[in-house]
């Protein structure tokens, strides 16, 4: 299963590698766009990025600290794609994403965490796809939600 | 929890790099900060250039650090009675954890001791290797495949406590 995380900037890149080691142990293939993508705004998606997202099963997003051109770029092309996919953030990001992404939009509120949990199962249930597909989701959803509840902290 | 950052020596650098297990050390560390005279050693070599740059391209926890004490580190090094030029990068790395409250990654041996008499958390490579066996992300038979080929590439460490962990975890020794 190929899995392709879109992090929202350059900040959120380590919870993208945490995850991605966590899922190479669970037998997925996971690919993080590197972090110079988040440091500018070329004009178009990066062409090495643009192939592992198409080459993806299952989209991932993940946006604790901050939303940059790129990751809204990649997140569009997910859904082009028609890609199985899911994007957590926080409050202060979700209100962004909500008019584009609509329910694949988790919000996370590190006061609340048993709701975005909810909301991951809720949304796999609405979409059609493969279960080892909504199964990868539901993994890495749930460690994305335990690592970005911990962000903060682990930042101070 | 609480942040978690690290300093690292051009050792250490070459030979998780050299194993591609750079990025999984985002499960131990937040911040990995390389000290100037780490990267001028490793800038040395246009393989070893090149490499750092990149990963610095790619991973935004792996950071350059600049801000420490050089006269602490002059200090150290004129302690030492050496020119200063091979442990100038270990000194650096134990100076900075010292100010930013960071645990240190080292394998050389002088290194080592300079972080502990700084009372400092320090690791090497074998313990970064053992972490990521804990964690299932290596196998028994790939952490093996991983010294092996360290050894291979000439990257000096422990080989005695190498194999005795071998030994333990029911692994050949080298």
């Amino acid at each position: 299963m190929k899995v392709f995380i879109s992090y929202g900037d350059a900040s959120d890149q380590i919870t993208a590698l945490r995850l991605q080691a966590l899922g190479a142990v669970n037998g997925l293939t996971v690919y993080v766009p590197p972090a110079f993508t988040r440091q500018s705004v070329p004009p178009f998606l990066d062409p090495e990025v643009a192939q592992k997202l198409n080459e993806s099963e299952v989209v991932l997003g993940v946006v604790g600290m901050g939303l940059t051109e790129a990751c809204r770029r990649e997140l569009n092309a997910g859904l082009g794609l028609r890609k199985t996919m899911i994007v957590m953030a926080y409050p202060a990001f979700a209100s962004q994403l909500q008019p584009y992404f609509g329910s694949s939009v988790v919000v996370i509120d590190p006061a609340s965490p048993g709701e975005a949990e909810i909301g991951i199962v809720g949304h796999l249930k609405t979409i059609h796809a493969q279960q080892s597909a909504k199964t990868a989701l539901l993994a890495l959803g749930t460690l994305a939600l335990g690592l970005l509840i911990l962000a903060p902290a682990d930042r101070s | 929890m609480r942040a978690r950052s690290c300093t690292i020596d051009s050792s250490c650098v070459i030979a998780l790099d050299h194993l591609k297990l750079m990025p999984s050390l985002s499960l131990l560390f937040s911040k990995v900060l390389v000290p100037r005279t780490v990267r001028k050693e490793l800038y040395k070599r246009r393989e070893t250039k090149d490499r750092l740059r990149w990963l610095f391209k790619e991973y935004a926890f792996f950071q350059r650090c600049d801000h420490y004490d050089q006269g602490a580190v002059d200090l150290l090094l004129t302690e030492r009675s050496r020119n200063g030029s091979e442990d100038r990068g270990e000194a650096e790395a134990v100076v900075q954890a010292s100010q930013v409250g960071a645990v240190v990654t080292v394998d050389d041996p002088w290194g080592r001791a300079l972080a502990e008499r700084f009372e400092l958390e320090f690791h090497g490579t074998l313990w970064v290797l053992q972490q990521f066996q804990k964690v299932e992300l290596l196998s028994s038979v790939a952490l093996r495949d991983c010294f092996s080929s360290l050894r291979a590439r000439g990257v000096r460490l422990p080989w005695d406590v190498v194999n005795e962990l071998l030994l333990k975890i029911g692994q050949p020794m080298l």
